[in-house]
């Protein structure tokens, strides 16, 4: 009977484990990695805010291109914002209300931010 | 690379006797099924994917093919009002009924604030923030910029007929959530609760590929299809594309930024200062609900008018010291031409 000698084997089985992970590799396209940046603003009560306008500014080099869309908290005081890899200072505004901003890192293990954000009324 | 394994594996298989013979293995044996099985797989699935090959790329659309979110196949663009000139083409504008506009002022020198890089990386008000407001929104071509509200966030665009509007891919599809706007309200020279034209519903909304599969920002632009003729009362833009550097030509961006008071219109004024080939670069002051506005020309071009050469898409970042918009290609003034024309 014939044995095989498998210090000989794993050469082949290698190649034909490149061989599928490059077509892989090659096939895959698709959107940049993102992270999404959630959550809710309330007053200093705690009831939701809506209305807000909430932005990301790019910090540093690191960061991704940021649409110039406006965003702003519905009606439960939510928000949602989907940012490429990088550092961001979030921006929250809204007339009457002290304007807050909070750092947030979008790091690659991180799939979620949840920031969830009171707003003081001006003085 | 496959060249490489095949004489590895053989190479890796074949043994030599004790005399340096060569010795074939057992041809019926687990080595000999292995190579035939290695040597299969290196030379009969990547031949059958090459006969694939000219049949995926027919199939693989141009980044700048047009799409939009009810499938209708579109028709083809008029090109009756296209000026060929000798290095490029523009669609001339239409002032609308209201025969204002704004006073042209020639620029005289580049700003300072250019040279501010305090704010460098920050944010998209570059130095100290110059913008001011537009107080008569009436006046063309304040009056064919628009305000537009939909489910994915507030943004700008402009008339480019009477019932088209350019603006940004991002303000009519979300690639994050691979989404559609469901709905668009475009207001025309809105200032603030006032709405001298009214307003106008998105009927379809028009994207390319490059932006809605692979969300590149060199094909952040669209469209939207209105439900009535706002444009012939409000005016439309003229827009261009030509080929070479754009550097140092003088452009304003006008549009509704979500920091100030809501639906009011603001602009500054600067120049090209990069040119790249699907991206402008440049200083003006912009914010968050600037997305598609028109970069236009403040310096007469031809019989263009006021003459968009760039959507705004975005504010600085990754270290570069200047704000950024989709550019006026060929391709792009092509698909203009073809979604004003639905």
């Amino acid at each position: 009977m014939y044995h095989p000698d498998w210090r000989k084997v794993w050469l082949p089985l290698l190649a034909a484990g490149i061989f599928f992970a490059t077509g892989c590799i090659t096939d895959a396209q698709g959107i940049a990695r993102k992270v999404q940046v959630t959550g809710i603003v309330t007053d200093e009560k705690g009831h939701p805010l809506p209305g807000v306008f909430v932005f990301p500014q790019p910090i540093g080099k690191t960061s991704g291109p940021i649409p110039e869309i406006a965003i702003y908290t519905d009606l439960n005081g939510k928000f949602v914002w989907h940012v490429p890899l990088g550092r961001y200072l979030f921006l929250f505004q809204k007339q009457g209300y002290d304007l807050m901003h909070l750092p947030v890192s979008a790091s690659n293990g991180k799939r979620k931010v949840i920031l969830n954000v009171q707003l003081k009324k001006s003085t | 690379l496959y060249l490489f394994f095949y004489l590895f594996i053989i190479l890796h298989v074949i043994e030599k006797s004790d005399k340096g013979d060569l010795i074939m293995p057992n041809p019926f044996g687990f080595r000999s099924t292995l190579l035939t099985v290695s040597l299969l797989c290196l030379t009969v699935i990547p031949l059958a994917q090459a006969s694939k090959l000219p049949i995926a790329i027919a199939a693989k659309q141009s980044p700048d093919a047009p799409v939009s979110n009810n499938g209708a196949p579109l028709q083809p663009g008029t090109s009756e009002a296209v000026v060929r000139v000798q290095n490029g083409a523009y669609v001339k504008g239409h002032r609308g009924l209201n025969e204002k506009a704004e006073k042209r002022v020639a620029p005289t020198a580049p700003r300072s604030k250019s040279h501010d890089t305090s704010h460098m990386g920050t944010e998209s008000i570059i130095g100290e923030d110059t913008r001011t407001q537009v107080n008569d929104t009436t006046a063309y071509p304040y009056s064919a910029i628009v305000q537009i509200e939909s489910d994915i966030g507030g943004c700008t665009g402009w008339l480019i007929g009477p019932h088209t509007v350019a603006t940004a891919g991002h303000c009519v599809y979300d690639p994050n959530q691979h989404k559609w706007a469901s709905y668009a309200r475009v207001y025309p020279g809105r200032n603030g609760d006032e709405l001298p034209y009214g307003s106008a519903n998105a009927q379809v909304l028009y994207s390319v590929v490059g932006w809605t599969q692979n969300g590149d920002s060199n094909y952040d632009y669209g469209a939207i299809k209105l439900d009535s003729d706002i444009g012939n009362d409000a005016g439309w833009f003229g827009y261009r594309w030509q080929t070479g550097s754009m550097d140092g030509i003088w452009e304003n961006i006008s549009g509704y930024p979500g920091d100030k008071t809501y639906g009011t219109q603001w602009e500054d004024r600067d120049q090209i200062r990069q040119t790249a080939p699907r991206k402008l670069f440049y200083a003006n002051d912009t914010y968050g609900g600037q997305s598609g506005s028109p970069v236009y020309e403040v310096d007469s071009h031809s019989d263009c008018d006021f003459c968009a050469i760039a959507i705004h898409t975005s504010g600085v970042y990754s270290g570069s010291s200047y704000n950024r918009g989709t550019r006026i290609t060929e391709a792009v003034f092509e698909n203009f031409n073809r979604w004003k024309n639905q």
